[in-house]
């Protein structure tokens, strides 16, 4: 009978081992979204995160590959050539649904930030500043709230010099998922831009915000008047856009990275190295990570910018017959590997940063912006002598010298071609051109500008009218499917499976 | 203590009546089983008498008997055998495992009963089907053998995992794979490789409601119990040593490969390559440069070998009166056929039985402690040039010569500056221009030479059962068991090899890497039972249980990597050599990242509780009926979703036993039904703690930018989540006639799966566009049969045909997203179409025009342009077979015996994405193709299939059914001859048995699908480790 009751134990504290250990369970490092924000500390790791969220790559993909700046590359296994090569941009592309996931997750972290603040009390007896760093972080959460929504009226507005146009979903809370919204009207979301731009410049801290983000990786006050002058220049408000750029410095004396005697010593060339910010508003800070790969790992190249890296995609031949030899712009958007004969054209612009390969910080706004920014407001009054000297304001600092500088234009058209053209080098791969071709593509007579012999296996396609339906994204089909309130952009067709 | 003293009086008895007979004489002897060991209790009568005695515990009898009379020996589930009394005072038999009775047990969920009795669809396979094979992983033998039970593998990686799909895909992204229980242990994943085939000693296969349901939580994908062998009370030692050499050899394919002339050609006719830019003036080649070109190199016998494999198993099985045991250790090294793979194995296995001398108290441990070392191929089904091997043997250019290969170093140099003229000069070798993914042969040569993958695991599973009899009829029950495995990963790049040099940043002066990666994983689970089993009056037998069930699993993982060793010291495995960061060198430059470490650790933790029951009841062994329910908890839901309630009735009817079928042909003739529900908790694949938390939205701390320490959104939370349930209807019918001799059994089924676990549509402004959630139904319904015919039954010569087969149709019912339909790309989940239905642009074949590739439009108008949002259709075709099954013949002939087994698929579609890599000419220069585009378009060809090799519309085929091919196929995949010593031939020798076999798997297979194997468990094969074809010869000896 021992041995029953060494069974009747172990049956009865098996019974009783209880069951609620087994199902009760809650995974180590569990962190529920109202314990997260707690002290100032926490909303600095929330920035954290969401500064982390701002799209770059994506954007630069897309505009480089369904515009103009690349071809295939001597190592492409087929890379964009049935998509944004060819043209082919609807519902299911994975280009609109990345920029407008990636934004709205940006604005969901922002608003997430912007509540769980509620709940914070700054304790200025740590060391006098904790209400100074509460207030920077919430202006900046504001800041990125604002770009995020910017960005996607950017891509997805389907008008922006049209208030009453439709804009995009205006989102300044934290969603549930059930939510299923219709897009707001441009005017309201710029309504809540221009809010939040002007609590972010009332609370920030240009000091405080420096100490957070160093080297112009962080949000600042010539950040916010930055991103006001684009916003006020994309809706057509060309006095606005001046203004602000005035507020910033005048445009003529702006500081611009010098192209200095050789390739080390040039700023220009360093800018794109991440080791000179002379020039720099704000960009974004992209690091070695764990991978050890760059952040144009696998999209420009598979192993480096070199000739031998790979590449998936070149430099087109038409924006390479653009660019003058003495111009320092070429070394940089073409790796200098390239060199002499340039059969095989790499992407240079991020080559290199922190000694790894394909990595480079996304620069969001540069001064030379703020000058053809001011160029345009110039151009839209037919103020032609200074349109010129606008431009050749950027183009005498990248030739060194006077060599490169164009004339007076005689006609609007001239001048605002000439924006067009400079803008197609200074911004070549920062995510410019498809906004821009759509914005005075038309004022310029320009539209894409592809040389045949690039695209002949991907059906030869060169052509793409400045009033083509493709120059607004698509609402991505996944949205679609979860929110029949939301309306497409015209020109695109009925959602199909 | 009631039945040992009958046996002892009727010993008393028999010598009783030796004394009253004095002219009869008394025969002794030992009754001993197949195994040797002694049979108690076995019957010894005189044939035409009611005279008998009984075995004792050792086996022995005596009885008297006159000379000329015949003794019978019987005993039950064994074949009876009569001997002659002559003029020898002992007579000893051996008696044989009766097959077919011993067949008829039948393991239903936690009891066993007779086939007769049961009312459920379970498959059993015996030992004899599984020993001696040389597949790693026991699960690979299934295949084929049980109907209904779809087995597929898609790697000749040894012990590589199989898929295993009971009655259809029940779930889209939850676990599919039945529920494995090995000695009442179950398992969290089909982790197999560790466990030795040899030990087992019979595999079934629950497949209906009736059967599963009472695993609820975790029976809705069916369930498969494994049991191993156990040793016998009271029988002598038994040593049985089987030993088996293997040759595993790469199955052929029908892609054809260029070879270097042909390669040269054809670059020469495309204008980029060698043979466009390697002639003399730097131009093309002649025909005669072509012609007398020097090399042309296989790479397949660069890259694949044939493997010598070995396997050697040494069992000992023993028992005493209250205890026996079953002993067996194993050592197995296979080689794969890629170099530089395999498995290595330990195993050791020790079963316990024991009871109390009343017989009341029962008890039995099961340990198992394995040990393996295996070593894989990295990135296979990728892309990934400088890694995958597959890719070089497949698609190396056959030009290229693997004596070219020197070193990472000078490799890379070639790569990134061209081959030096004067290399080129010495080697013989083109020159090969700078950046060239041509030399991807070369660089996977020094990746196998150079790199290390290699896993280290333990595995023990044990358990110890223990029962107790409270009363004649009331038994209180107790199984306690635990699963621990522990891997441990090492994987490094060589400081000097090639992908080191090619990835080398600035200033980086010490390459290489390693990463090592140790995950425990720990389950534990206890169930206590309370048993009632009686018999009334005869005719009514009733045996009702109440479970409780515990079930806890822990995991615990960290790894490192170091970046930076100094290959003069540095060993794999080894922590000499580490090159460490300096944050503050003197120079004060900033030092590189480089050689930080990177650390990680991981914890989870999963849990189950249960309570159940079951009721089961028969009428004169005729009609019999069960029911079972199971309330089911699970940790992954919220606190109001948790528990589930899963129930099944099962009933049936053994016609054979009513009068009007007495003196028909049916021995046994049963049907039998059931319906009931099953659950399944594992949302996310089949890891017990995947998905542990999707009730509840987190944030997540991380890193952020600039590498600073970060929150992000880690998950939205979903707190509807449930159980997904699963409904079964099962008819069936089992059925013997002629004595056996024919015999098999039939099943009807439906199983539909409800609240399936999808991802749901959400609006993108929550950060993430999907949320797992209950929504959607899908069912599979078929039909399996299994049939058994001893054609020939001759003393000598027999030989028995069998045969199993099941249809299965798959069908989304519902779905939640608009129009019925979750578009996935080239796949959907559509309702009244399969799972994952392929969705495409039908092909229409070559434009006789120009060459290029034409597609049928959505109008069935025909273009070269097709637009694949409006243009695809559904096709009806999936990755699911519709018609699978074996079949095969067993035959004896004196000591000789032939066992054949064949396997077939159909209406299964993959697409073959190796075939389209061989004929796609976008990367001429680079990689082989095949001779398949020696009958390209030109305008001397035009009607053709196959485009030209300048097709501009190339692009397109990725979107249409071009590459999607039929992978039905037929397979002889096993086949044994072997031969069985005679124990009169064995008389005079030590040995009990000695048996010698030849074997081989995957020795024919017919298919129309062109690759290396049409089995495979992934809707496209590019670049994958081929399964193998081994041919193995074994020796089996028993003292």
């Amino acid at each position: 009978m021992k041995n029953f009751k060494v069974l009747l134990f172990v049956a009865v504290a098996s019974l009783f081992a209880g069951c609620n250990d087994a199902i009760d369970i809650t995974q180590p490092s569990e962190l529920l979204p109202i314990d997260t924000y707690e002290t100032v500390e926490d909303l600095k790791l929330g920035l954290n995160g969401a500064y982390a969220a701002i799209p770059g790559e994506n954007i630069i993909k897309f505009t480089s590959l369904f515009t103009d700046e690349v071809k295939l590359g001597v190592s492409n296994g087929g890379q964009g050539t049935d998509g944004e090569l060819a043209f082919v941009l609807n519902n299911t592309s994975g280009d609109a649904a990345s920029i407008w996931l990636s934004n709205y997750y940006l604005i969901n972290l922002s608003n997430r930030i912007i509540a769980g603040a509620q709940n914070v009390v700054p304790n200025d007896e740590i060391d006098g500043e904790d209400t100074d760093r509460y207030n920077t972080i919430l202006a900046q959460a504001y800041f990125l709230r604002a770009f995020g929504h910017f960005q996607l009226m950017s891509f997805f507005s389907e008008d922006m010099t049209n208030d009453s146009a439709l804009g995009v979903i205006l989102m300044d809370f934290v969603p549930t998922t059930k939510v299923q919204l219709p897009r707001n009207t441009n005017a309201e979301i710029f309504a809540l831009i221009d809010s939040d731009l002007t609590f972010a410049e009332a609370n920030l801290n240009d000091g405080i915000a420096g100490g957070m983000f160093a080297n112009k990786t962080g949000a600042s006050k010539a950040a916010i008047k930055a991103l006001r002058a684009r916003m006020a220049l994309y809706r057509g408000q060309y006095d606005l856009a001046l203004s602000y750029v005035n507020q910033i410095g005048v445009p003529g004396s702006l500081t611009l990275a010098t192209k200095g005697t050789t390739l080390t010593n040039s700023q220009y060339v360093a800018m794109f190295l991440d080791t000179n910010v002379n020039e720099i508003i704000w960009k974004l800070e992209r690091t070695v990570d764990s991978d050890a790969t760059g952040n144009f790992y696998q999209i420009w190249a598979s192993v480096n910018s070199t000739t031998t890296g790979s590449p998936f995609f070149e430099v087109s031949t038409a924006l390479f017959n653009q660019l003058a030899a003495s111009d320092i712009r070429r070394q940089v958007v073409i790796d200098p590997s390239a060199a002499p004969s340039y059969t095989i054209r790499p992407v240079g612009k991020y080559s290199k940063s922190e000694s790894q390969n394909l990595l480079g910080d996304i620069k969001i706004f540069r001064n030379s912006e703020m000058v053809l920014i001011a160029a345009e407001a110039y151009a839209n009054n037919n103020d032609f002598t200074n349109v010129a000297a606008m431009v050749n304001r950027i183009r005498s600092v990248r030739f060194g010298n006077t060599s490169g500088n164009i004339a007076v234009p005689t006609t609007s058209e001239e001048a605002w071609r000439a924006i067009l053209n400079e803008r197609r080098i200074e911004f070549a791969f920062e995510g410019h051109r498809y906004l821009d071709i759509k914005r005075i593509g038309a004022k310029a007579g320009v539209n894409v500008d592809r040389v045949a012999s690039d695209y002949v296996t991907v059906g030869g396609l060169i052509d793409l009218p400045v009033d083509d339906y493709r120059w607004r994204l698509p609402i991505p089909r996944d949205e679609q499917a979860a929110n029949p309130n939301i309306q497409q952009n015209p020109g695109y067709g009925v959602a199909t499976p | 203590m009631k039945s040992k003293f009958t046996w002892i009086f009727t010993l008393l008895l028999a010598f009783f009546i030796q004394f009253s007979f004095a002219q009869e004489k008394t025969i002794t002897g030992v009754v001993t089983d197949g195994t040797g060991m002694p049979v108690p209790g076995a019957n010894v009568v005189i044939e035409g008498t009611s005279q008998g005695v009984q075995t004792d515990f050792d086996g022995k009898y005596a009885i008297t008997a006159s000379v000329g009379q015949k003794l019978v020996f019987s005993f039950v589930g064994m074949a009876p055998q009569t001997v002659k009394v002559g003029a020898s005072n002992t007579i000893s038999v051996k008696l044989e495992d009766d097959a077919q009775i011993l067949k008829d047990v039948v393991v239903e969920a936690y009891r066993t009963t007779t086939k007769s009795q049961s009312n459920v669809a379970v498959t059993t396979i015996t030992s004899e089907t599984i020993e001696g094979r040389p597949n790693a992983n026991f699960i690979q033998t299934l295949q084929g053998q049980v109907p209904g039970l779809n087995i597929s593998t898609g790697s000749g990686q040894p012990g590589a995992n199989s898929t295993v799909i009971l009655r259809g895909y029940g779930s889209v992204n939850g676990n599919i794979e039945p529920l494995y229980v090995i000695d009442n242990v179950p398992m969290s994943v089909d982790n197999f490789r560790s466990i030795n085939p040899n030990d087992i000693a019979s595999i079934s296969v629950l497949k209906d409601a009736g059967a599963t349901s009472i695993y609820g939580n975790r029976g809705a994908n069916g369930v498969i119990i494994v049991k191993t062998k156990k040793g016998g009370f009271k029988s002598q030692l038994d040593i049985k040593y089987t030993g088996t050499t293997s040759f595993t050899s790469l199955q052929g394919n029908d892609y054809n490969k260029m070879n270097a002339k042909q390669l040269l050609t054809l670059e020469r006719a495309y204008g980029r390559g060698l043979g466009a830019s390697g002639g003399a003036a730097g131009g093309a080649m002649t025909d005669d440069e072509i012609n007398n070109y020097g090399v042309n190199t296989d790479w397949y016998d660069q890259i694949f070998r044939t493997g010598v494999s070995q396997n050697h198993v040494l069992s000992l099985t023993s028992g005493s009166e209250n205890l026996s045991s079953f002993t067996s250790f194993g050592y197995y090294d296979m080689e794969g056929i890629v170099r530089g793979t395999g498995l290595k194995r330990f195993n050791f296995r020790n079963n316990l039985n024991g009871k109390s001398s009343d017989g009341r108290f029962n008890y039995s441990t099961a340990t198992t402690i394995n040990y393996s070392v295996r070593n894989e191929a990295t990135n296979l089904g990728t892309g990934a040039v400088n890694q995958n091997p597959i890719i070089a043997a497949n698609q190396g250019a056959p030009y290229l010569s693997p004596s070219w290969y020197t070193n990472g170093q000078e490799l890379n140099n070639w790569y990134a500056s061209g081959i030096p003229s004067e290399s080129a000069a010495a080697l013989g070798a083109p020159n090969i221009t700078k950046g060239n993914l041509l030399l991807t042969p070369l660089m996977l040569m020094d990746k196998l030479k150079t790199f290390t993958n290699e896993t280290n695991e333990i595995k023990m599973i044990s358990n110890i059962q223990a029962s107790y009899k409270l009363t004649d009829d009331l038994t209180l029950g107790t199984s306690i068991g635990g699963d621990f495995t522990e891997n441990m990963t090492l994987f490094v790049e060589d400081p000097h090899s090639f992908n080191a040099y090619v990835f080398q940043r600035d200033e980086e002066d010490y390459l290489g890497f390693q990463t090592e990666a140790v995950t425990r994983e720990f389950n534990f689970n206890a169930n206590t039972s309370l048993n009632y089993n009686k018999v009334f009056a005869q005719k009514h037998a009733l045996d009702v249980s109440v479970f409780t069930e515990y079930y806890k699993s822990h995991l615990k993982s960290f790894q490192y990597t170091q970046n930076g060793l100094n290959s003069k010291v540095f060993v794999p495995g080894n922590g000499a050599g580490f090159i460490p960061h300096n944050p503050f060198p003197a120079d004060g430059a900033g030092s590189p990242a480089f050689y930080v470490p990177e650390v990680g650790a991981a914890k989870a933790t999963a849990g189950l509780f249960s309570y159940f029951g079951s009721a089961d009841y028969s009428y004169d062994q005729k009609y019999g009926v069960s029911a079972t329910v199971r309330r089911d908890a699970s940790y992954r839901f919220s606190e109001t979703n948790r528990w589930g309630t899963f129930w099944s009735v099962s009933g049936r009817w053994n016609i054979d036993k009513e009068a009007f079928m007495q003196n028909t042909a049916f021995n046994m003739l049963k049907l039998r039904a059931s319906y009931g529900t099953t659950g399944n908790q594992n949302i996310l694949g089949q890891s017990s703690f995947s998905a542990p938390n999707n009730s509840r939205e987190l944030m997540a701390s991380g890193t952020g930018y600039a590498n600073l320490p970060a929150y992000f959104v880690d998950q939205l939370g979903n707190p509807d989540l449930k159980w997904e349930t699963n409904e079964q209807f099962n008819i069936g019918l089992d059925f013997e006639l002629w004595k056996s001799r024919l015999r098999g059994n039939l099943d009807v089924y439906q199983r539909t799966t409800k609240d399936l676990f999808l991802t749901t549509p959400i609006s993108g402004v929550n950060g993430t566009y999907g949320l797992l959630s209950n929504n959607g139904d899908m069912r599979n319904s078929g039909v399996e049969a299994l049939v058994s015919y001893g054609l020939i039954n001759g003393k000598d010569f027999k030989l028995t045909l069998n045969f199993n087969g099941s249809y299965n149709r798959n069908i989304v019912l519902d779905i939640p997203d608009e129009g019925g339909l979750q578009n996935n790309g080239n796949t959907v989940l559509h309702e009244g179409g399969p799972i994952n239905e392929y969705y495409l642009i039908k092909y229409a074949g070559v434009n006789p025009t120009n060459g290029n590739l034409l597609f049928y439009k959505a109008d069935g108008s025909l273009t070269e342009n097709p637009d694949p949002e409006v243009d695809r259709r559904f096709t009806n075709k999936s990755l699911a077979p519709i018609y699978q099954g074996g079949f095969g013949f067993d035959a004896e002939y004196k000591g000789f015996y032939l066992t054949t087994q064949f396997n077939y698929v159909a209406d299964i579609w993959r697409f073959d994405f190796d075939l389209e890599g061989l004929q796609d000419t976008s990367d001429m220069g680079q990689f082989n193709k095949s001779t398949d585009l020696l009958n390209a378009w030109t305008p001397d060809n035009r009607i053709t299939d196959m485009p030209s090799i300048f097709v501009t519309n190339k692009g397109y085929d990725g979107a249409s059914d071009r590459y999607l091919k039929d992978a039905s196929y037929v397979r002889l995949r096993y086949a044994t001859l072997g031969y069985t010593f005679s124990n009169e031939l064995l008389a005079k020798t030590p040995f009990k048995g000695i048996k010698a076999f030849v074997q081989g798997e995957n020795l024919v297979t017919w298919s129309k699908w062109r690759g290396w194997d049409a089995e495979s468990n992934r809707a496209g094969d590019q670049s994958q480790y081929p399964t193998p074809r081994i041919v193995s010869v074994g020796l089996e000896l028993q003292f």
